[in-house]
């Protein structure tokens, strides 16, 4: 038997089918699961990320106002504290008194160790008093300096300049104060030093948060926090006049990060802070990548549940096909089962009548035997006449049977090359030929000599003929024409069965492929016939087609590839 | 003259038909037989018959549609179908068309005469309605023993009462 590699292939196909319906399964079902919950996880994603951000530079703007409003008023402390000293009404008399300077300095590097030194200078600017750490040469005269003359002219009667290096040739600020008295100028200088000034900044709130530093209105770098950036040089921050306060964007190209800036009253100064980079990798900052991590986690998990529910899924799915497949398998046999019931009823007339015919011979023969019944002069019995009667009606009986078991014996399915004329002729000329012509109907065979072998089961083919025959002949029960074509159709062929009978009713086209269902009588038909055709012509991966009006007979046409897969 | 009882065999089978027309003449039947519908109908314009026996499933008009035509138009013809259909609701279905009875093939040649009895004790029945007195000589031809004897009996009532 040539099965074995039949059954190989099939297991291969079930593999792969399997293979298919998995990556199918699974593909829905990432796509159902998965697809959602990525969008919606992006989404909030990017959400949260906007809100952190909003609130990071809220947080930073804050920090920025809070640092300017203390750092000014540290600023307007220190003015004060020289005020101070210039008000003392101790200090002109005092005012060239290096002894009297070095007590008011110390008092002033109590309040704030920001002052270095301190000075006094006349009104043409020369260095009167000077108590401090700096030797200068001798007569350092401020007539020149932009300060001093700043100081002099405007109306402002303090001011704090911008860093310079000035005479020392350090970095430093310069604290001035100056007094109008009995018509002449006096002013008091001290120097602030850019050190005490980072180290104070470095105090303020939220310095620990930001990288905090204050540039003038060219940009040049004033003080910074933690240090960093060398002072004098161009901070590249160019905070604008208005507002006074705000955040400035990134811009990536002058390779500016985004600040906060807010500008002092006291000077011409901004406070400008960016956020430092975290070194613990904690906090809001970082909060995101858990995020991520966490949402990477769940995709995993959610992936896990989508894998077994798939495998699952596929598991009921193979089973419902293979359940399919056996009540399938169950129909055409329950159908075979019904069709023999059906054939039986009518296998039992034509075995019937040659038991009659014996009987009647019998009855003939022992007739002849009975005294009672011999009449005078009667012809003499022809026995090996009514012998060869009896012998021949037993031998149509023992057709019959034998036909029907041919019919109903053969359950395995035995693929094997047959010739479709051969098996149609069987079934019109043999199997229902005797009901074909009770029924009167005459067959007209339009059979194409083209037609190639066909490699099918022969009983399953012959059980669908036998049917649509059968079905036929009840379509015209006054007799009629059925006519049988065949047609090759390069890989296919084509068999048709047109009847001259009733016809079907449009409404029951769709249903007759139907099983059970049936327009003859209860208990005359089971409805198994047409489904039952249905499904082994399926099964051979051929197809039936059924075109009728009422009144204008049905044709059937079965295509069958000569080769099923 | 002994009134001999008139049956019509109707079968496409012809040796079925020989050999139990054959069988029946021997037993005093006067038989004819027809191989199909048509003939038959033919045959029973042209002579009167008792009783007729159609087969059911013939070519061209079947026994149902003979039993018909025959029992419009022979009133008290009884029609008796052999049948080697083992379908019983086809048997019921003719009854109700006019048939006095059905008998699947293959019979018993006794079971035959006795339906055959039957058969023509109804006909006689329907034919002698009004005639009580009639009525109970075949009531009383019912006693008897042989299917035979008493067909004899019925035979020496319907003589020339035809």
């Amino acid at each position: 038997m040539t099965l074995a590699p039949v059954s190989r292939s099939t297991a291969a196909g079930e593999s792969r089918h399997y293979r298919e319906l998995f990556r199918h399964t699974l593909s829905r079902q990432i796509l159902l699961y998965f697809m959602p919950l990525l969008l919606l996880a992006v989404f909030f994603h990017i959400q949260y990320r906007h809100l952190l951000r909003e609130s990071a530079r809220a947080h930073l703007a804050v920090i920025a106002e809070q640092q300017a409003a203390t750092f000014d008023l540290f600023l307007r402390e220190r003015l004060t504290n020289l005020a101070n000293i210039i008000e003392d009404p101790l200090f002109t008399p005092h005012a060239r008194d290096e002894a009297y300077m070095s007590v008011r300095l110390a008092t002033l590097q109590q309040t704030s160790d920001a002052f270095a030194d301190l000075g006094v200078v006349s009104v043409d600017g020369q260095l009167v008093t000077y108590v401090g750490p700096v030797t200068f040469p001798e007569g350092v005269n401020y007539h020149d300096e932009p300060w001093f003359a700043e100081l002099l002219a405007g109306e402002d009667r303090s001011l704090i300049t911008e860093i310079y290096l000035g005479f020392r040739g350090r970095p430093h600020f310069t604290i001035a104060v100056k007094r109008a008295r009995n018509g002449s100028v006096q002013v008091l200088r001290s120097t602030l030093s850019p050190e005490r000034l980072a180290e104070y900044l470095a105090t303020l709130e939220g310095a620990s948060e930001v990288h905090a530093a204050v540039v003038s209105a060219t940009g040049i770098l004033q003080v910074a926090a933690p240090r960093g950036g060398s002072a004098l040089r161009d901070s590249r921050f160019s905070p604008p006049r208005q507002p006074a306060r705000g955040i400035m964007p990134q811009d990536r190209a002058a390779g500016v990060p985004e600040y906060a800036y807010a500008w002092l009253r006291e000077t011409p100064w901004a406070l400008v802070v960016t956020e430092a980079p975290n070194p613990a990798g904690g906090g809001i900052a970082a909060f995101p990548g858990n995020i991520f991590g966490i949402t990477v986690a769940f995709f995993a998990l959610m992936g896990v549940v989508i894998l077994g529910r798939a495998r699952q899924l596929v598991g009921k799915q193979l089973a419902v096909e293979h359940h399919e497949a056996e009540l399938s398998g169950q129909l055409v046999q329950a159908a075979k089962l019904a069709s023999v019931g059906e054939l039986a009823a009518g296998i039992a007339h034509e075995i019937n009548n040659p038991l009659a015919v014996i009987a009647e011979e019998v009855g003939v023969l022992k007739d002849s035997l009975d005294p009672a019944l011999v009449q005078e002069g009667d012809p003499p019995i022809d026995l090996p006449e009514h012998l060869h009667a009896i012998h021949e009606a037993v031998f149509r009986c023992r057709d019959i049977t034998r036909k029907l078991l041919g019919f109903v014996r053969q359950t395995e399915v035995r693929v094997e090359r047959q010739d479709l004329h051969a098996i149609l002729d069987d079934v019109v000329d043999g199997m229902l030929g005797n009901e074909l012509t009770i029924s009167s109907i005459t067959v007209v065979r339009e059979y194409d000599p083209t037609v190639l072998e066909i490699l099918t089961d022969r009983n399953q083919l012959v059980q669908v003929f036998v049917n649509l025959v059968k079905n036929a002949v009840d379509a015209m029960p006054r007799g009629g024409t059925l006519t049988i074509m065949t047609r090759h159709l390069e890989d296919r062929v084509a068999i048709a069965m047109r009847d001259s009978g009733c016809g079907i009713p449009a409404a029951q086209l769709d249903q007759i492929f139907m099983p059970f269902f049936t327009t003859k009588e209860p208990g005359s038909g089971t409805g198994l016939g047409l489904s039952v055709s249905y499904t082994i012509i399926k099964t051979f991966g051929g197809t039936v087609r059924v075109d009728s009006a009422p009144g204008h007979g049905s044709t059937f046409t079965i295509e069958l590839p000569y080769h099923p897969s | 003259m002994e009134h001999v009882i008139k049956l019509l065999i109707v079968d496409d089978e012809s040796r079925f038909l020989d050999a139990i027309a054959t069988r029946l003449r021997k037993r005093g039947f006067d038989v004819k037989t027809a191989g199909n519908g048509v003939d038959a109908i033919a045959l029973a314009r042209q002579e009167k018959f008792d009783i007729a026996l159609l087969d059911l499933k013939m070519p061209g008009m079947d026994g149902g549609e003979v039993l018909q035509s025959l029992k419009q138009e022979h009133r008290f013809l009884e029609a008796i179908i052999l049948t080697g259909h083992g379908s019983l609701e086809s048997a019921v279905q003719l009854t109700k068309l006019g048939a006095f009875s059905y008998l699947p093939k293959p019979y018993e040649l006794d079971k035959l005469i006795e339906t055959l009895k039957d058969a023509y004790e109804a006909r006689l029945r329907k034919k002698f309605a009004a005639d009580e007195a009639r009525m109970q000589k075949i009531l009383a031809a019912g006693q008897a023993e042989s299917p035979l004897s008493i067909l004899r009996t019925l035979r020496e009532l319907d003589d020339g009462e035809r």
